[in-house]
């Protein structure tokens, strides 16, 4: 059996706001299978607190997203090897 | 930056020290930099974007103090707590150290402590009060008010005396004695829509020796006096300990809760309250225990007050005769029974008679006459604050200063007074004030805006 790698990236970008007066959304959002992202106010971009409590809101989400795929995955595989090997 | 960048001979080089955290997700470090001109002279500093720290100090997150010490340092030990964070921030190694934590924990309750203290300054001067808590004029007082706080009505009142007469009937009591306790009808019944509830009691934990050894042990033990020592000197000895005073004030189905250093500083905040929440205009009832200064205190503090009054907890009147009464009987058996027949007098308000039946106890049954003139001496002393309890239980108004014991216990007693726990008066103050914080529920407020609102918070 081989090993199993455990990758994590994450990324705090500064990014243009789409228009004047447009907010962003509020809350954590799912953007793909494992990725979530929340946005922030432009001002909060050195507010410590807000920056640990918005990692922190994205990165549960997506550890239990995580766990759930890889657990998923290893289950159909598992009994897809056991039911050919029957 | 950049601006300042953009002028000729700058350069930015490291700060000398990097900038470090202790935050939810564990403590970290990392680089800031500073721009500096061709003599080295520091003209920015990166520093200057985030919150000021000073030397070596952490700089800690919301998150940070909501899980360590507002959630954590309230509720167990500084060990447990320190552990837990540790634990739960996967950083066993280099995770925050429990005198740290300590540290920590007190700074925040001394800041709670002079938030109340400022906030309430701000609210008494606000409303025409001086710093002290008297009325600088007959309207911040309230005097020209034209309505008087509603009472309950006289039918009410008649209603519930005659349960209260039958069940006096019952229990075979003498008619003159009928006779007294039908005068508490004439006394004034509160309507619980028009009444505040002030609950005030002092709560105290062992206190921390600064030293420790065989000298301050035993001292602070009360216990084993050298050999040569007086013993009367062992009598007065007594273990040092931390105080705390405890506010809980309650208006239909609503309360809230303030803790602070001595009687006189809470009465204060209780004042900014009630003035915040424009509750002038009410009957303003306190229940206390027989502790005479505060008694004293509140008094005083609130003389100017027309519609103030004060109840003396019912369940500290049977605690006081029981314990007075067991140094002066012989014996559990005719303790019991005098004790009965002495309670139920202070039941129905009949004090003049409570203290008859002292003085006409046989004396055979008197072992120290000297307590059975305390504790006449304690219903004298108390004669205005005993009401008819059992008049106002019928009317199914409050007899007791239990919401506050039971505050004392959520906010002091569960985490501090433990076996072997011995605490410093400001360590002591600083929880107690932190803990009284989440109580009210206001633990997010005082950490995003450093702001505990004055405001009652939802009970049932």
């Amino acid at each position: 059996m081989g090993s199993c790698s455990i990758e994590v990236s994450i990324k705090v970008n500064m990014k243009p706001t789409q228009g004047p007066g447009v907010r962003p959304k509020a809350g954590v959002q799912q953007i793909g299978p494992g990725y979530f992202q929340i946005v922030l106010d432009g001002e909060k971009c050195l507010d410590i607190d807000a920056l640990e409590d918005g990692l922190l809101q994205a990165s549960f989400p997506a550890l239990r997203d995580g766990l759930a795929r890889h657990l998923e995955l290893e289950v159909k595989k598992s009994r897809a090897d056991a039911s050919c090997a029957s | 930056m950049l601006a300042v960048l953009a002028e000729p001979g700058l350069k930015v080089v490291r700060h000398a020290t990097e900038y470090q955290v202790d935050g939810e997700v564990g403590r970290f470090r990392f680089g800031t930099f500073d721009v500096v001109n061709l003599a080295d002279r520091v003209v920015f500093s990166g520093t200057t974007l985030l919150p000021q720290r000073q030397g070596r100090q952490w700089y800690q997150t919301w998150g940070f103090k909501e899980l360590a010490l507002l959630l954590g340092a309230t509720q167990r030990s500084y060990r447990k707590t320190a552990a837990y964070l540790n634990r739960h921030r996967r950083q066993a190694v280099g995770g925050t150290p429990l005198n740290t934590l300590r540290d920590a924990a007190e700074a925040e309750g001394a800041a709670v402590l002079n938030f109340l203290e400022n906030e309430s300054t701000r609210l008494l001067k606000c409303h025409g009060f001086s710093e002290e808590g008297t009325p600088l004029s007959d309207t911040a007082a309230g005097s020209t008010a034209k309505s008087l706080p509603a009472t309950l009505s006289r039918e009410k009142v008649g209603e519930a005396w005659r349960k209260v007469e039958e069940r006096m009937q019952k229990q075979q009591m003498s008619i003159s004695q009928i006779q007294q306790a039908a005068q508490q009808r004439e006394a004034v019944y509160e309507d619980p829509a028009e009444t505040v509830n002030i609950h005030v009691d002092d709560v105290c934990v062992k206190e921390q020796k600064e030293q420790r050894g065989n000298d301050h042990r035993s001292e602070a033990a009360g216990t084993s006096p050298s050999p040569g020592e007086d013993a009367s000197a062992k009598v007065e000895r007594k273990r040092p300990m931390a105080y705390n005073t405890v506010a809980r004030i309650e208006r239909e189905g609503q309360g809230f809760t303030l803790t602070g250093r001595s009687v006189l500083g809470v009465l204060r905040y209780v004042l900014a309250f009630i003035l915040q929440n424009r509750l002038l205009g009410q009957r303003w009832l306190f229940f206390t225990d027989g502790q005479r200064s505060l008694q004293n205190s509140i008094v005083t503090f609130f003389a100017w007050h027309r519609w103030m009054s004060l109840i003396l907890d019912w369940f500290h009147v049977g605690k006081k005769c029981r314990e007075e009464l067991s140094l002066a009987l012989k014996g559990r058996e005719i303790r019991n029974r005098h004790l009965k027949q002495i309670t139920r007098l202070l039941w129905y308000g009949l004090v003049s008679e409570a203290v008859e039946y002292l003085r006409n106890i046989p004396p055979g049954d008197i072992k120290s006459q000297a307590s059975l003139e305390r504790l006449a001496g304690y219903f004298e002393r108390n004669r205005t604050w005993i009401p008819s309890y059992a008049l106002r239980a019928s009317l199914e108004l409050p007899n007791s200063s239990n919401p506050v014991e039971r505050t004392n216990n959520l906010v002091t007693a569960s985490r501090q007074k433990k076996n072997g726990m011995s605490w410093s008066e400001p360590g002591s103050q600083a929880l107690t004030a932190l803990s009284a914080v989440v109580l009210n529920g206001h633990a997010t407020p005082w950490i995003r805006c450093r702001k505990i609102p004055f405001a009652f918070q939802q009970t049932t």
